[in-house]
This record gives C-alpha cells, sequence and structure tokens, in this order.
C-alpha cells in the first residue's frame, strides 16, 4: 500500500529532472530485495501522472537481481528462495551487492516541446513560441536578443 | 545527533523497550524520542511519563514512517542539545523496513514468541537491522517457540548483527544490551 507514495515520489524525481519538458519515459530501477510491489507501483504510476508532466510518460521497470557476495571466499550467489546471506562455502557473513535498489535511473523527455523547456533556463521565455529546431544554448541566450 | 530508529510488528514491544533503554542513558547524553503511531499519543506519553522528550506524529492511516514526516515533524521540536534522536516507527513488520529515514542506525524489536520461522518470512526488516532484540523470552516456555532455532533463523537473513534475547518484563538480557547500545550511541557521536 505505500507504492502510492512511492509512485508520487518517482513522478516528483523525474519532473525535477525535466525541468518543465513532457516526460516520454522515466527508467526506474527496482531491486527484487525491496518491498515493492511492481504490479502496485505501475498502477499508482498512471493513476497520480495525470496533470503531471509526466501525463503521457511510460514508467520503464528494471528489476535488479538479489546477489551475495562473501568477502572471506569470493563467493556469488543469488539467495532468492531463502534470503540467507551466510556463505554456503565458507559460512561467513555475505553481503548484498544488488537487489536494494529504488531509483529513477534516466528519464527521456520530449525535446520538440521546446517552449517548455524554454522555462528552464529562463522563465522570462516562457510561452514564446521557439522553432523546435533551436537548440538549448540558443535558447539560453535569448533574453540578451530580447 | 545520533539518529535511532527502531521498527517492530505491532506489540513487539518498542516502547517498552525504549522505556528499559532510555532512562538508563540519561546521564550520558540529551535524549528526544520522536513518535510514529496511527491514531494515538499514548506512546508518547508514555515517554514523558520516563521523562524524556517526545514529539507524536499521527500518520492517520499510514502504516510507515518517512522522511518527509521527520523533517517536519523536526520543523516543530527542535532538538537543541540532544545527541541522541530515537525515531519509534509505526508498528509494521513490513512497510518501515523500505524507508530511509535518514537515520544512522536501526534496531528491530521482535516478539520472540510469535514464531522461529518469521526471519524467512519478512526478511527485509531482519536484514536490514543493525541490532535485532528478541523480547518477551520470559514467555517462551508457554509458546512452544525454540530460542535457538530462532536465533539461527536471524543468523541467516543477518548473519552480522547483535541478537539480544531480552524480556522488557523480568528484565532480563536488558543489562547487555543497554551496555552494547550505550557503546554504540557514544561511539557514532
Amino acid at each position: 500500500m505505500h507504492e502510492t507514495g512511492i509512485a508520487a515520489s518517482i513522478i516528483e524525481i523525474a519532473e525535477g529532472a525535466a525541468r518543465g519538458a513532457p516526460i516520454l519515459k522515466v527508467h526506474l530501477q527496482l531491486g527484487a530485495f525491496t518491498g515493492v510491489v511492481r504490479e502496485a507501483l505501475e498502477f499508482a504510476f498512471e493513476a497520480l501522472k495525470e496533470g503531471t508532466l509526466a501525463a503521457r510518460a511510460e514508467l520503464e521497470i528494471e528489476i535488479i537481481p538479489l546477489v551475495a557476495a562473501c568477502p572471506g571466499c569470493g563467493w556469488t550467489g543469488a539467495p532468492e528462495e531463502d534470503y540467507c546471506l551466510i556463505c554456503p562455502r565458507c559460512a561467513m557473513p555475505a553481503a548484498i551487492l544488488s537487489g536494494r535498489e529504488l531509483q529513477v535511473d534516466y528519464v527521456d523527455l520530449d525535446d520538440s516541446k521546446q517552449e517548455s523547456k524554454g522555462e528552464l533556463i529562463d522563465g522570462k521565455s516562457r510561452g514564446r513560441d521557439q522553432g523546435p529546431e533551436q537548440e538549448r544554448g540558443m535558447r539560453a541566450s535569448q533574453p540578451a536578443a530580447l | 545527533v545520533v539518529a535511532v530508529n527502531f521498527m517492530s510488528a505491532p506489540g513487539a514491544g518498542k516502547t517498552s523497550v525504549l522505556e528499559k533503554t532510555l532512562p538508563a542513558l540519561k546521564d550520558d547524553c540529551e535524549i528526544a524520542v520522536i513518535e510514529g503511531d496511527l491514531y494515538t499519543t499514548l506512546d508518547s506519553d508514555r515517554m514523558h511519563s520516563a521523562g524524556i522528550p517526545a514529539y507524536q506524529i499521527t500518520t492517520g492511516t499510514c502504516c510507515h514512517l518517512d522522511a518527509r514526516m521527520v523533517t517536519r515533524a523536526l520543523d516543530e521540536f527542535p532538538l537543541g542539545d540532544t545527541r541522541l534522536l530515537v525515531i519509534e516507527n509505526v508498528g509494521n513488520m513490513v512497510c518501515p523496513a523500505e524507508f530511509d529515514l535518514g537515520e544512522d542506525f536501526r534496531v528491530m524489536v521482535y516478539s520472540a514468541v510469535e514464531g522461529a520461522e518469521k526471519p524467512q518470512k519478512y526478511p527485509l526488516m531482519f536484514q536490514t537491522a543493525g541490532a535485532i532484540l528478541l523480547n518477551k523470552i520470559d514467555l517462551i516456555p508457554y509458546a512452544g517457540v525454540s530460542l535457538e532455532e530462532l536465533t539461527a533463523n536471524v543468523r541467516k537473513v543477518n548473519p552480522k548483527a547483535p541478537v539480544f534475547p531480552i524480556s522488557c518484563r523480568t528484565g532480563e538480557g536488558i543489562p547487555p544490551w543497554i551496555s552494547w547500545f550505550r557503546k554504540l550511541v557514544l561511539g557514532l557521536e
């Protein structure tokens, strides 16, 4: 039931990275050894994205498997059934290498929406009709041209 | 400030552990407690009775604390000279484990009479804890639970954390826990 709050945070993080541009894709790394249910997260994301920069965004979830490694003998394994972190070879405590991730890896933005991208460079260019061929650097210099 | 997040299922004895532990540390450092609970202020009332400043977060229907709630609490609850900030999470063996509160250390309290298989059923909280207290060991003879089996199961999921069998009711096992916790807090500072 906490997936809703996590989905809200994911959208917030993605919007922060987008700086005004519409978001096409949010790529999330989700560890297998987290308390997060993928289906519930996807459902919450779809419900919450309306009215945000992520309204058209796809949530792409990359599941990162649980991998443990023994610092003593070098054993690595995936104890996903019993979550046993005692090294089966030498009985030393193993460390978790991966599987605890819950992070927005990257976002894909809609570059054609120059208008909204202008916002992030300088508020003054907001609402101005700028051609989609314009580069970021040009927009950054726009206020001087005005 | 050293922040320690206490987590457990409902009724495992978090508040009782704090009532036993914190007064013993009062002479060592200034202590404050943030209590997480769905509706009531019963737990912060108990802290006040124990002479510990406490701030209650009532989460409404939210089953865990998150970092934002703690941040908001700190706006209203200035820490001043506090050196040990204890955060008592909402009683829940699932959700709180996933939420980092910005703590330096996690302590899990488990009611030993609930069975020996729970570390495998709820591995995340056991795994992320830096210390694990097995409470209510005075009731173990009546519950048909093997403390050895339980301890072995805890070790499988978390081979590193120290495990303290305790009883808040009889006081058994409390002194070694307090002595270990005092060293931890003073060492983390």
